[in-house]
């Protein structure tokens, strides 16, 4: 095993590592305030997206979605999770491509994005709903933040394994980057963000459940809608994923961390 | 002291593998001017990176027992979308001191005038050079790890840079043999993945020459 070590206590390490993590996201955070355009854009697709959706439902004077209420706000609920996760994803690969003093490791960087990525979504989350307040009433409000927020964790954990994998993949193996974006828009539309998995037909509805996504999806809909068609959501097999993506991400991080360290 | 414990570094270039380290046990004092004398310029480097801890190593342990710097003159650290003294305020507050005393220091020494409230990219490549120069030795390590001898002519610099010599150690990659003599009381040797401390620089250049005659021979 290799590594540098510097003969310090555990009060001064961790001191010094509060200091280092408390730097990093100050400048992060100055950074994007003074060049918002990349934290934009990256809400923009899903935005765009959300925005589409209502409007062709609107000129095609459709009210109806998968579940009683707006379309619009089906489809804001299953993309805003679907593209959290995707983005989330993506950032693990841009915290592999910050260049950076010797104090700060890589996994610094993907904690410090994660935590912003999180607030971005947060915000986005606001806005969406401040908009389609006017236009569909109460029902834009969520109904209980508790399996919104337990669907954000899940899919975080998630996020950072299928994240770390991708760069794992990209980096050991040269996977070219045009296969994963186009294995995450594949997913966009395999991971129940457009449709009620419950009401597909059973053997589509299995093959549609082995994608840990689509649980996350359904619990977050639990969270916005009280009477959400929830038999195919598996909590078990969602939570055990979620850990397993995280302790796959940790050891794809400790293997690939010499070649991410000496780029 | 740095301690080197049975580390191995090898380096990739294309197809091709070479040890810069190769199963070295070492300790290297962080308070004497260290000349570091090699054939390769990239295995010097690679070694200043490893005793950052900018690189990592194979396999062995790299411990350190004062504080030691960052390579003097990366550029690449820079984050070139923020402002000259958002980037030393960064610098000042990862290493754990008070930003504004740095970046006043900073902006004192360099003395570009209002440019030091614009963005890094607004700079020439020298001006960045030095700046990160400035920045690494503005910061008070125990001993810096220079990744050339050549500290760019700007006045601040240089005066800095002297300054730091009288104060702390210092590991140069060296290929200019009278600037070792006059600036460095020791010498590091770096010769096929091996690496040896010799106690005066005049021992080491001669020690040099002795292996490149005999892999010449």
């Amino acid at each position: 095993m290799s590594f540098i070590t510097e003969v310090t206590t555990v009060g001064h390490s961790m001191r010094r590592y509060f200091q280092v993590m408390t730097t990093l996201f100050r400048t992060e955070a100055v950074r994007r305030i003074q060049h918002p355009r990349e934290a934009v854009l990256s809400v923009l697709e899903p935005v765009f997206l959300i925005a589409s959706i209502g409007l062709i439902y609107w000129l095609t004077d459709r009210h109806k979605s998968g579940v009683s209420g707006s379309p619009a706000l089906f489809y804001a609920s299953g993309l805003y999770a679907k593209y959290y996760f995707v983005n989330l994803g993506q950032v693990m690969e841009k915290s592999a491509r910050i260049r950076r003093f010797p104090v700060e490791q890589w996994l610094d960087h993907i904690f410090i994005q994660a935590v912003l990525k999180f607030v971005d979504y947060l915000i986005l989350g606001v806005f969406l709903v401040l908009a389609m307040l006017p236009v569909i009433g109460p029902q834009a409000i969520p109904y209980d933040f508790v399996p919104i927020f337990q669907a954000m964790g899940l899919l975080t954990m998630l996020g950072f394994g299928w994240g770390v994998l991708v760069v794992a993949l990209k980096q050991g193996l040269g996977v070219p980057g045009i296969v994963f974006n186009t294995i995450n828009r594949i997913l966009i539309l395999l991971s129940g963000a457009l449709f009620v998995i419950d009401f597909m037909p059973p053997d589509v509805r299995y093959w549609l459940c082995l994608n840990p996504a689509t649980h996350a999806i359904i619990l977050f809909r639990q969270g916005v809608y009280p009477n959400y068609p929830s038999l195919s959501l598996d909590m078990p097999y969602l939570i055990t994923w979620s850990i397993s993506a995280v302790v796959v991400g940790f050891v794809l991080e400790r293997a690939m961390r010499r070649q991410i360290e000496n780029k | 002291m740095i301690v080197l414990d049975s580390v191995v570094k090898t380096s990739t270039k294309g197809k091709k593998k070479s040890d810069v380290l190769s199963l070295v046990n070492l300790m290297i004092p962080t308070n004497r001017a260290i000349a570091l004398l090699g054939p390769s310029d990239e295995d010097k480097r690679k070694l200043i990176e490893v005793l950052a801890g900018v690189a990592l190593v194979n396999s062995g342990r790299v411990i350190r027992n004062a504080k030691v710097s960052f390579p003097v003159g990366a550029i690449p650290a820079f984050d070139k979308k923020l402002t000259i003294r958002a980037n030393v305020g960064h610098v000042a507050q990862l290493y754990g001191l008070d930003a504004g005393l740095i970046i006043e220091f900073v902006r004192r020494v360099i003395d570009i005038g209002p440019r030091f409230e614009g963005r890094v990219e607004m700079l020439s490549p020298i001006e960045q050079k030095a700046l990160m120069q400035i920045i690494s030795l503005s910061i008070p390590f125990d001993t810096y790890l220079l990744l050339g001898h050549k500290i760019e002519p700007l006045k601040g610099c240089r005066e800095l840079f002297e300054a730091r010599q009288r104060t702390a150690g210092m590991i140069i990659p060296i290929k200019d043999s009278n600037f070792a003599i006059e600036n460095c009381d020791m010498a590091l040797v770096l010769f096929n993945g091996r690496l040896e401390l010799l106690d005066s620089v005049e021992e080491g250049l001669s020690i040099l020459s002795a292996l490149t005659k005999k892999v010449k021979n």
